[in-house]
């Protein structure tokens, strides 16, 4: 192999065998400089920060650069920096699948809190302990389920992807794993900032400025795994899920850097002003707000769709030309689709009616995708009877369509204004989110775990039921609560009586919520439920267990000679 | 300039310029001598995912191989 900077070096010394020579290993020195400059920059904040919260996180940042110097140099003395590149790098996607699994019930236990809190507002409003209120609770759950939960599973299986269609180790020695700790850095400083009140106040975009600046130099470094590895791959062709996992690696920096643009007060405060203000202001956060959902929670999960649907179903994909011009229909399109969000506002008319309109041509490219998705199973349709996994990754595109139906309709502006401000927004977002991104997730985790451990298959299909059927019901009970309750509240407010007032009280309106909003705490609590499921099937699929009652199933040449019954 | 004169210029030229994108698109989507290299591509997921050195079940050239 040709690689020879990254190839094992030796230095005569023992402890450092591995470790490389400096300056043939940039990646080992980029990330000591970069955890040695942050760890001054945090103690610092830590002493001289403005805010008490501030001075917290100066600790967190500096925790996180003391593990990531100590990590490094443990790793250097183990000789674990050496780069094999002739192996993938699957111990970091191994990392992801753990975290991302980690993360998703974190954000979802959040979720089923907050739930509770609007069904029980009396019991679960803590006068006492401010941080542990709805208004600071949301934004963590908000972040964890779409960032970290999202986020690591875009990064674990972007870096398995990217190497399998590319044949082609990770690019960069040792910056996947900055990348991949890096990321969790950034998610504990901005939950922690969330709950202490360090919050820059834009929906999705909450992080304060010194946590932008921070995940911005984890995504340039993400960027640069990425071009890197398709750079030196060993097929001519890029595969289509690596032009989406790119589009979205790249339209998420974009987007960050703009949204976020802004001037902190100083460098010890956790205050900053942003650059843009008023409807500038609001249009820029909604440009980036739904381009998130275009870019972060769309984008990246057809790359997803795009490598395991086919892989699951051991078919090939059922139109590549389809594929491509549903990549360049979607990023074209999606950008312009943010004002629908800003209807009825100052926003001039003209703007709302451009990202109405681009919402409504969205319909296209999102059917193709979701067709393309679907009828790559055509030949294997009887394995969805079979394959639970198969059957969760096609039930995520069922959902996609169903919510790429429903956003189009919702951004039209007479729909809008029942719509919007309503239960019936969360209510999309949610069969969105839950059907297919967290569904499509789940597939991909399911087919990751087995994959990675060399496992035969996984500890239990009949789990793996379990937890389709979990999720699915709990779905339903989600988005038909909001359905009703949404529909119900925008009805309320825009009614009149005969004199011509308003024929409802605001808390009339927050009153008839109630029922629905129990019965969403408890579609949450059921999907929540699925995802511990998972996890218990996963962690026995790593250590090589089946479940005992399913041993019998298996035919012998499945059955792997190492496998013990659980228990 | 107007406002309707800018209104005019900017819903034209992006009807163009989108028209001109999805053309260009299409073209290259659909001409005929990309077809061969697309249908291999479909198969892409189903190569072997276990060894980087591994036979290459699609694509014949290689880059970067001694």
């Amino acid at each position: 192999m040709g690689v020879a900077h990254m190839a094992v070096q030796s230095t005569g010394s023992g402890t450092l065998k591995g470790y490389g020579i400096p300056g043939q290993r940039p990646d080992v020195i980029f990330a000591a400089v970069v955890c040695g400059l942050g760890l001054i920059w945090a103690m610092a904040v830590a002493a001289l920060g403005y805010e008490p919260e501030m001075r917290a996180q100066g600790w967190i940042y500096g925790t996180g650069f003391v593990l990531g110097l100590f990590g490094l140099a443990i790793a250097g003395s183990k000789g674990h920096l050496a780069v094999d590149e002739t192996r993938y790098n699957d111990s970091i996607i191994k990392w992801g699948v753990g975290l991302s699994t980690f993360w998703g019930i974190v954000g979802m236990l959040v979720g089923v809190v907050i739930a509770a809190q609007l069904a029980f507002p009396k019991q679960l409003y803590f006068e006492q302990f401010g941080f542990l209120n709805f208004g600071r609770l949301r934004p963590i759950h908000t972040s964890a389920v779409i960032f970290a939960f999202g986020g690591n599973v875009l990064l674990a299986t972007s870096f398995y992807v990217v190497q399998r269609t590319s044949r082609a180790r990770l690019f960069g020695g040792i910056l996947p794993w900055f990348v991949l700790c890096g990321y969790q850095l950034f998610i504990v400083a901005a939950a922690s900032g969330y709950l202490t009140g360090v919050t820059a106040g834009q929906e999705y975009a909450e992080p304060e400025w010194f946590t932008d600046l921070w995940l911005t130099v984890v995504w340039v470094a993400y960027l640069l795994v990425f071009l890197g590895t398709l750079w030196k791959r060993k097929e001519p062709h890029i595969y289509v899920a690596n032009w989406f996992y790119l589009a979205f690696i790249v339209t998420i920096a974009v987007l960050h850097l703009v949204n976020n643009a802004g001037l902190p007060i100083s460098p010890w405060s956790k205050e900053s002003y942003p650059l843009f203000s008023g409807v500038q202001n609001a249009l820029t956060q909604w440009w980036y707000g739904h381009n998130a959902v275009g870019f972060f929670l769309t984008a990246g999960f057809l790359g997803i769709m795009y490598y395991f649907i086919p892989k699951q179903a051991d078919r090939p994909v059922f139109s590549y030309q389809l594929s491509i011009v549903h990549f360049w229909a979607l990023i074209f399109v999606y950008i312009w689709a943010g004002p629908h969000h800003l209807h009825y506002t100052a926003l001039p008319q003209w703007a709302q009616t451009l990202g109405m309109t681009f919402s409504i041509i969205l319909w296209m490219p999102s059917w193709g995708g979701m067709i393309n998705g679907l009828m790559t199973l055509s030949g294997a349709w009887d394995k969805l009877r079979t394959d639970p996994v198969l059957r969760m990754l096609v039930a995520s595109l069922a959902f996609y369509g169903m919510s790429t139906f429903e956003g189009p309709v919702m951004s039209i502006r007479a729909v809008n204004s029942l719509s919007h401000y309503t239960d019936w927004t969360i209510g999309h977002v949610h069969s969105g989110a839950l059907g297919w991104v967290a569904m499509v997730s789940f597939g991909a985790l399911y087919c990751l775990t087995p994959w990675l451990w060399r496992r035969a298959r996984l500890y239990s299909l009949k789990l793996v039921e379990t937890h389709f059927w979990l999720s699915t019901i709990g779905i339903l009970f989600y988005i038909s609560a909001m359905w009703v309750s949404g529909i119900m509240q925008g009805l309320m407010w825009r009614a009149y009586n005969e004199f011509g007032f308003l024929e409802y009280s605001f808390v009339q309106t927050v009153d008839a919520m109630q029922p629905y909003y129990i019965v969403r705490a408890f579609g949450g609590l059921l999907f929540l439920a699925g995802a511990c499921v998972m996890a218990w099937n996963l962690w026995k699929t790593a250590k090589g267990d089946v479940r005992a009652s399913e041993v019998a199933d298996e035919t012998p040449a499945m059955a792997q000679p190492s496998l013990a019954p659980a228990e | 300039m107007t406002y309707e004169a800018l209104a005019s210029f900017a819903q034209t030229s992006g009807v163009v310029y989108f028209a001109a994108v999805f053309a260009g698109v299409c073209i290259y989507t659909f001409w005929p001598s990309n077809k061969a290299r697309f249908n291999k591509a479909a198969h892409m997921p189903l190569m072997s995912d276990d060894m980087l050195s591994g036979e290459a079940s699609i694509g014949d050239k290689t880059n970067g191989q001694a």
